[in-house]
């Protein structure tokens, strides 16, 4: 019988141990921190883009920006609507839309993010992480020479908020929350 | 108060119908964002008169005098330009959904609602387009995520029979059913040896084809949201992606439909797999 007791003493300081360790994470706190890699995001695919950014520094930016992400092999889907054509959904790889961002062919490129705003709350997935959706509206304008392309975009990124393990300053595992930008999807307005 | 209900829908209409062609300062690129339904939740929280969304943000930053009232505000989430308007409709839900006794409001765990998802898919180098339609299932701990639970294709539809002489004889018993052998291989008159009242099980088709890697999705086109969980009504959105103030994810279609009218939209029109027995277990619940 002591034997018993003494294995459901060790169970319940596992598990007691264990949901210490899962504690639910402050929502409005990581909202907070996922809005503010998104600006990030921003700040680095506008320095990638620019004429003005350096071959090394471009590379730098593209590397900040992936870490940035859950993955760099996240899908960035773009939307193009042709005049007086059918809507055309391209999808790329993150690191592939980054390094096409880096060669596009102007003499000047500016990306603005006017306006970034959660629109939806974390919702928890059966998964244990917890997912939201950031939406910008992005102003790009290139020249060349005489000609200036501008458009105006919503992005819709969705954000991961997910667990990980970190070792605490007694060397033991501690669970820890963190806020990561996933998947991108683009929509140019079709008029 | 009519006068005051009056001057608010103006006002909300007005803003709704301007038109912008060009946006040329980035202040009226922050107008449209803020006036743009762009998620599915904002048109959640904006039939729910949240006051965390995005417009009613902007409105009291920049228009701190005007009130708003929740009716005046639902009439902003209609598609203003290709919606079939039925305006006595449009009010009289309106007027449901904001009965001081009993206001209605939507929930994204509610049950009763699909996302539909139009697409182009490929099966054995046939290209075609289909419907995905998926719902949003939800644990008690409030976790959720999003599974499929209907399927249409044409490409999911049993070919017609190439020759209707080709039949299990009514003396194959005898011979102990020998006949199955060519039966398997005759898959071109395969609805010959059918029972006449079998209708295929497109879900469990399709999910087949996916497990053997037969389909592929070429591309998602369109998505569309069917709610059927405000009692006596039902109505879809869909994204309108235009310049227009009035633009993002409105309501598209509005119907009154009673709870039979609902199980059989379910089946017929969303081929929701089970949609009866989906229909009862959620009555159990609530």
């Amino acid at each position: 019988m002591k034997k018993y007791v003494i294995i459901f003493g060790i169970l319940m300081w596992f598990v007691s141990g264990y949901s210490q360790s899962l504690n639910e994470p402050n929502l409005e706190n990581f909202k907070i921190l996922a809005e503010k890699k998104a600006k990030s995001f921003s700040v680095y695919i506008s320095k990638v883009a620019s004429k003005s950014t350096s071959l090394d520094d471009k590379e730098i930016a593209i590397n900040q920006a992936c870490r940035l992400f859950i993955y760099d092999t996240v899908t960035i889907q773009v939307s193009y609507c042709p005049s007086g054509g059918n809507p055309t959904v391209y999808s790329r790889t993150l690191i592939k839309y980054l390094r096409r961002l880096s060669m596009l062919n102007y003499d000047q490129i500016t990306i603005e993010w006017v306006d970034v705003v959660m629109v939806s709350d974390l919702k928890k997935g059966t998964d244990g992480n917890f997912y939201g959706i950031i939406s910008t509206v992005q102003r790009f304008t290139a020249v060349k020479g005489e000609y200036t392309y501008s458009d105006v975009t919503v992005k819709h990124i969705e954000v991961v908020l997910k667990p990980y393990l970190k070792p605490n300053d007694q060397g033991d595992d501690e669970w820890r929350w963190d806020v990561y930008l996933s998947n991108v999807n683009i929509v140019e307005p079709c008029s | 108060m009519l006068i005051r209900s009056f001057i608010i829908f103006i006002f909300i209409l007005f803003f709704n119908q301007v038109s912008k062609s060009q946006f040329t300062n980035n202040e009226q690129i922050r107008e449209k964002f803020n006036y743009e339904i762009i998620q599915l939740d904002e048109f959640i929280d904006r039939f729910n008169f949240d006051n965390d969304t995005k417009l009613l943000k902007y409105l009291a930053i920049n228009y701190p005098d005007i009130s708003i009232e929740r009716k005046g505000f639902l009439i902003t989430l209609f598609d203003n330009f290709d919606i079939d308007y039925h305006e006595s409709l449009i009010k009289a839900f309106i007027d449901f959904v904001c009965d001081s006794a009993n206001p209605q409001y939507l929930n994204f765990y509610d049950f009763n609602w699909y996302a539909e998802v139009n697409c182009i898919i490929e099966f054995n180098q046939q290209i075609d387009t289909g419907k995905i339609i998926l719902k949003n299932q939800f644990n008690n701990d409030s976790s959720s995520k999003w599974v499929i639970c209907g399927i249409n294709s044409e490409i999911l539809e049993l070919p017609e029979s190439k020759d209707s002489l080709k039949i299990i004889t009514p003396v194959s018993h005898g011979t102990g059913f020998i006949a199955l052998y060519d039966v398997f291989k005759d898959g071109a008159n395969i609805q010959n040896y059918i029972t006449a009242d079998y209708s295929i099980d497109k879900l469990t088709y399709f999910l087949t084809l996916m497990y053997y890697h037969k389909i592929k999705l070429k591309q998602v086109n369109k998505v569309k949201y069917h709610f059927l969980q405000i009692p006596g009504w039902a109505f879809t959105i869909d994204y309108y992606n235009r310049k227009e103030l009035n633009s993002g994810w409105l309501i598209s279609e509005l119907k009154r439909m009673s709870n039979g009218d609902k199980d059989k939209y379910e089946k017929e029109i969303l081929n929701i797999h089970n949609a009866n027995q989906i229909r009862k277990s959620k009555q159990t619940d609530k």
